[in-house]
């Protein structure tokens, strides 16, 4: 908060700000006005006036249309800003022994750090104080990491194993496992593909299906799978129709549409503007839309810069043809020039424009402008060029987030001006190098972190000084401790799947429609929601789940899925009654903990009753009650939790509702869905 | 009342939709700043009746009308030259070309040179005002007197869905929180066990747009509409499943919220996990709340009779039109009922079809619910609103239909704050184009937030960098001062 302008400020400068989702509503009128007026070239001279009384220009002289676009120079000042600054690979912090701690150091925390990661935060921990929680316990560690990589929680023979082991290096070889597991693409494809607002249809009325919008999904899941190098994986987003990827290009396109509306160019104008603000957003990390329709008020990023990005792409984006699809791109024969438009307007047309990359992003001197041919393979070099700070800075950063549940800058998609700088700038920087110099690859950025000292350290509950902790540090944004989670949506069902036992693992294909309650497939129009038959299919994990723009699948909603309308970089983090009702009372739930308790009643009615001297039970879970327990939360149960169970179940034979009672309420523990 | 616990589950309870809302955004890293409506709600309000909030950025109790706000939303788009604008020199054209001084006009159907058509039934002046409704609405109109109508309403689409998103989020595009979201943020929940802003959807069908037009854009889901239906399941989920019973879930609570607080007790008492602890409490309390809520056998016969629950055709939306006021009174803050399936009051083909059903479902529950709310003492702490998402064209389609017209048309206020027996603004001699004291959609949203209390330009949420608004980034959005009292 400190590091942002005051409120005043931003009140007053948003005034004359026309940022691009709030002014289409706002200057609309103007537009229809200007289309109506324009489009026929019969026009009355007053038709404006007529329309809506609107009397802004209709013809614009040729003089206007040619006349030089006028932006303000990036100033010195500008390029000062953190974000802009060269990207060169920060030494790494020594480590300093705070006054007095000379022998903890030597017989405890010199052996903690993994790697330079845990320097850079010590460093910044320093001045609090504190020093980096202890490791967490191997128990805590697996399911952190499993949940991290695979959205779904280990067993208990893996991670019996991975306690017993006694290898110095089991950490690091547990993180490459992981990372070689397909579940891996499954889980983190989620990820970008907020980013990508990804749905399988329209939106808008008739939200009509994109029949092979499902392959670019899986296109992400196997590009994450094969560590596609991040440069790669954005060439082959932005440009893949060149190099026979065209699944790839789906990225660009697979925003909100509305095929059916009368004004095609319109419609061509808005997909044009909105995914020059997507591409702006997710991979540079500036809020570009915001200059479709004015110079951007706080960022260095003018309107004419906003035209010129559109421009890469403008040539591979063909004329709309009302009621069908445009999913991919192409480059188109003899494209149009692309232009600036006045206020974003479509008719009000300004000069030609080049592609080009944003002024701001390239040091004094140097060239914005790309040449015509093939405007988007040099974009792509651009991004990827050695003296471009931002596309990988953006990039480590988002990894960094999805592992700590915080990025280390306020906002992942802008870093911009109003964000401020980031909590840990050298660290991010360093984070940026690594990726760079070794290939862009994205596991290798994943194991540094991973095997951190920083991202191994205890959560709240296994910190002995949390108190002190968290009064220095309380949102774990300095990472003396770790932070901590809550599963997505996403992550709750497959989890629930997975132990359970329902878990379909069949990778890839057309969205699956596993069951919706009547009274929500009774708001949609005929055959938008067709239960898959298969039941089986049913069971398979959420990112299959077939994602309809107007209608998000019930427990995704209520788990702060975001909409898909635009790129989301951070899902909000809500906590609401209609959380808890899905959990308690869905069908879902209760088939998921018949499954369970059906299993339990096969492999433990005879072994054992829940034992009335705890204390003295065996490790292994000997009763249905204790299966239950340490399937769903994977641990065992503790004296004061065995006596719950025993409170709430017959000890000796526990009766099936009983135990669907028990497992209902383990589904919904704050410790089923929280990850320490 | 509540059903006690066995085992003492509810002896801790406490909170609500707005508390819950208001730990999460302390936690939610996309929440710069929380809402003075959360605030105060969240403070030391008991478990129902209202937490009026004393101070806040934007709220002030001096400048608030009316406390809430329901909407009654005519989806498809209703005929404001065959309801409430009638036009005679429509009449006399009627079968006529548009003439050509009307200029171009952008329709959705290419309708433009269709011939125009007269209104389909009678107007008649009604009441001491003497404002001029239309035979479709008999009942409606008897309360005309206590009405302001807005007869210069216009929008910027031709089409539903954007039209649809326009009117219930300020935006032509998918995805930025709606009006009754804005308000439930902006004020908060006046009571703990109900949500702030409650929908209540047509059960014959979705609209066109979805359920983004109820949904929260970039504030947080919390404040999103929840959909609320009559009958035995009001909310999703609010039940136990078959096979699973109260029972079963009583116990499973009673687990649920011990292993909880040990979970918390471990983890330094973290508020998103307290926040978690109070959901469950609000959960079970909201399985008697809403039932009971949505318990019409409480209700007289006359009220049944009232609102036309009696009769078939009106059996549906005055069964809404009565949970709208339950819900009020119980202090829901925004209530939206919607009429019209999918296509709703989209008449292409033949207006009189059309209407004569829309109406005929609607008119004797409208008027129910108004007269309703007077003899109850809820008119004046109220605002109703009646409209859809825009009206409809003077020329024909298909020789008896119109076609969708986003440039002209009628809105209906009425309760507290609200000029009375009031017309405001006018359309074109043929209803084609607002042109006199003209009333964007955004100028609406302005003059609702005024209504509530709320200073439109001052009521905003910070995200991507920008103190987002429901009116917009720019200042020259007003309310409108001519339709208050």
């Amino acid at each position: 908060m400190s590091e942002s302008p005051s409120v005043p400020y931003m009140s007053q400068q948003i005034r004359h700000d026309f940022c691009w989702l709030n002014c289409k509503g706002r200057v609309t009128s103007t537009l229809f006005a200007l289309f109506l007026s324009a489009q026929l070239a019969l026009l009355p001279l007053n038709a404006a006036e007529l329309v809506d009384g609107t009397e802004t220009a209709i013809h614009p002289s040729a003089t206007e249309v040619d006349a030089a676009i006028e932006e303000v120079a990036i100033t010195e000042d500008d390029r000062e800003h953190w974000a802009l600054l060269p990207l060169t690979r920060p030494e790494v912090p020594a480590f300093k022994v705070a006054k007095g701690n000379e022998d903890r150091v030597e017989s405890e925390n010199a052996g903690a750090f993994q790697n330079a990661i845990d320097l850079f935060i010590a460093a910044e921990l320093e001045s609090s104080g504190l020093e980096q929680a202890p490791e967490a316990s191997r128990r805590s560690l697996y399911r952190r990491l499993k949940f991290d990589l695979h959205g779904v929680p280990p067993n208990s023979k893996e991670v019996d194993a991975f306690r017993a082991s006694t290898d110095p290096l089991a950490v690091e070889h547990l993180v490459d496992e992981l990372l070689a597991d397909k579940q891996y693409g499954e889980r983190w494809a989620q990820h970008w593909l907020d980013l990508a607002r990804f749905a399988e249809t329209d939106g808008f009325e008739h939200d009509k299906i994109r029949k092979q919008a499902w392959r670019y999904r899986d296109w992400v899941i196997d590009a994450l799978n094969n560590d596609l190098p991040y440069d790669d994986f954005i060439r082959a987003q932005l440009a893949g129709d060149l190099v026979d990827q065209e699944v790839a290009t789906m990225f660009v396109m697979c925003g909100p549409d509305m095929p059916d509306i009368n004004e095609q160019d319109l419609r061509r104008h808005d997909k044009l503007n909105e995914l020059t603000g997507t591409i702006g957003s997710a991979v540079l990390g500036l809020q570009f839309q915001c200059a479709q329709c004015h110079d951007h008020k706080y960022d260095p990023i003018s309107q004419a810069d906003f035209y010129r990005l559109r421009a890469v792409f403008e040539p591979a984006i063909p004329k709309f043809v009302r009621d069908r699809h445009v999913l991919t791109l192409k480059n188109q024969a003899n494209p149009e020039p692309a232009r600036f438009y006045r206020r974003g307007e479509l008719k009000n047309k300004g000069a030609t424009v080049p592609p080009g990359v944003p002024r701001w992003a390239l040091a004094a001197g140097e060239p914005h402008e790309l040449s015509p041919n093939n405007p988007r393979e040099q974009f792509c070099n651009w991004l990827f060029d050695p003296q471009n700070p931002l596309t990988a800075r953006v990039i480590a950063n988002r990894v960094w987030q999805h592992h700590f549940g915080r990025s280390l800058t306020e906002n992942p998609s802008d870093f911009g001006v109003v964000a401020g700088e980031p909590s840990h700038p050298k660290l991010l920087d360093w984070l940026a190098c690594e990726l760079i110099d070794h290939n862009w690859s994205l596991k290798h950025l994943h194991r540094l972190i991973l095997t951190s000292a920083t991202y191994r350290q205890s959560g709240k509950q296994e910190c002995d000084d949390i108190a002190i902790r968290t009064g220095v540090d309380p949102d774990g944004d300095r990472y003396s401790y770790f932070p901590g989670f809550r599963l997505d949506g996403e992550s709750i069902r497959d989890a629930m799947l997975s132990v359970s036992g329902l878990r379909n693992d069949t990778m890839h294909g057309p969205g699956v429609y596993p069951p919706l309650p009547p009274e929500l497939r009774s708001t949609l129009l005929k055959n938008q929601w067709s239960e898959s038959k298969d039941a089986a299919q049913h069971y398979r994990r959420s990112i299959y789940t077939f994602a309809r723009r107007n209608l998000r699948y019930p427990i995704f909603d209520a788990f702060d899925r975001p909409d898909a309308g635009s790129t989301c970089a951070v899902r909000n983090r809500s906590t609401t009654a209609v959380q808890s009702l899905y959990m308690l009372n869905s069908p879902f739930t209760l088939r998921c903990a018949e499954h369970l308790v059906e299993n339990a009643l096969a492999t433990h009615s005879k072994t054992g009753a829940l034992n009335d001297f705890p204390n003295k039970r065996s490790t292994a879970a000997s009763s249905p009650q204790e299966f239950l327990f340490e399937k769903i939360l994977g641990r065992p149960a503790s004296n004061v939790e065995l006596l719950w169970l025993k409170d709430l179940t017959d000890a000796s034979s526990p009766k099936r509702e009983q135990l669907c009672t028990l497992a209902v309420a383990l589904f919904n523990c704050n410790e089923f869905i929280y990850v320490d | 009342m509540l059903p006690t616990s066995r085992r003492g589950f509810l002896q801790a309870a406490g909170g609500g939709f707005g508390s819950i809302a208001l730990t999460a955004m302390m936690s939610d890293s996309n929440a710069k700043r929380v809402s003075a409506g959360e605030k105060a709600s969240s403070g030391e309000h008991t478990t129902s009746g209202s937490a009026e909030v004393l101070n806040s950025d934007w709220y002030s109790p001096d400048r608030a009308k009316v406390k809430r706000v329901i909407w009654l939303f005519m989806h498809g788009g209703p005929s404001h030259v065959d309801l409430f604008d009638p036009k005679p020199t429509l009449t006399r054209l009627n079968g006529n070309p548009i003439p050509d001084s009307f200029g171009n006009v952008m329709t959705r159907r290419a309708v433009a040179k269709n011939p125009l058509l007269a209104p389909i039934k009678a107007f008649r002046p009604r009441g001491e005002s003497g404002i001029e409704v239309s035979d479709f609405l008999p009942n409606l109109a008897k309360h005309v007197d206590d009405l302001c109508v807005i007869r210069s309403m216009h929008g910027d689409s031709v089409n539903h869905p954007q039209s649809v998103y326009q009117m219930n989020t300020g935006s032509v595009l998918m995805g930025r929180p709606s009006v009754g979201s804005w308000v439930a943020y902006g004020l908060g929940s006046e009571n703990a066990d109900l949500p702030a802003f409650v929908v209540l959807p047509d059960p014959k069908g979705g609209l066109k747009g979805g359920p983004p037009a109820w949904g929260s854009g970039f504030l947080p889901a919390s404040y999103q509409g929840v959909t609320m239906r009559s009958g035995a399941n009001p909310i999703l989920h609010l039940r136990p499943p078959s096979g699973f019973t109260k029972n079963q879930q009583l116990d499973a609570l009673d687990l649920v919220q011990k292993m909880n607080r040990s979970h918390l007790a471990q983890r330094n008492f973290d508020d998103e996990l307290n926040a978690r602890i109070s959901a469950y409490e609000l959960a079970f309390r909201m399985q008697s709340t809403a039932p009971e809520l949505v318990d019409l056998s409480q209700e007289s016969e006359s009220t049944h009779k009232l609102y036309g629950i009696d009769q078939k055709h009106t059996s549906d939306f005055g069964t809404r039109c009565l949970l709208a006021r339950r819900m009020i009174e119980r202090g829901v803050r925004f209530v939206q009922v919607y009429s019209g399936d999918t296509n709703g009051w989209d008449a292409h083909s033949n207006v009189l079809k059309n209407h004569t059903y829309h109406c005929n479902a609607t008119d004797l529950p409208v008027a129910g619910l108004f007269q309703d709310l007077k003899q109850r003492g809820l008119w004046d702490e109220t605002l109703v609103i009646w409209g859809g998402e825009f009206g409809r064209m003077p020329m024909s389609e298909q020789g008896t239909g119109r076609d969708h017209n986003p440039w002209g048309y009628c809105c209906l206020l009425g309760g507290g704050g609200v000029k009375r027996g009031h017309i405001h603004g006018a359309t074109d001699e043929i209803g084609l184009r607002s042109v006199e004291d003209k009333v964007h959609v955004g100028n609406l949203h302005a003059t609702i937030l005024h209504l509530l209390g709320i200073d439109p330009k001052a009521l905003s949420y910070f995200h991507n960098g920008l103190d987002e608004r429901l009116i917009g980034p720019t200042d020259d959005v007003e309310i409108v001062p001519e339709v208050l009292a």
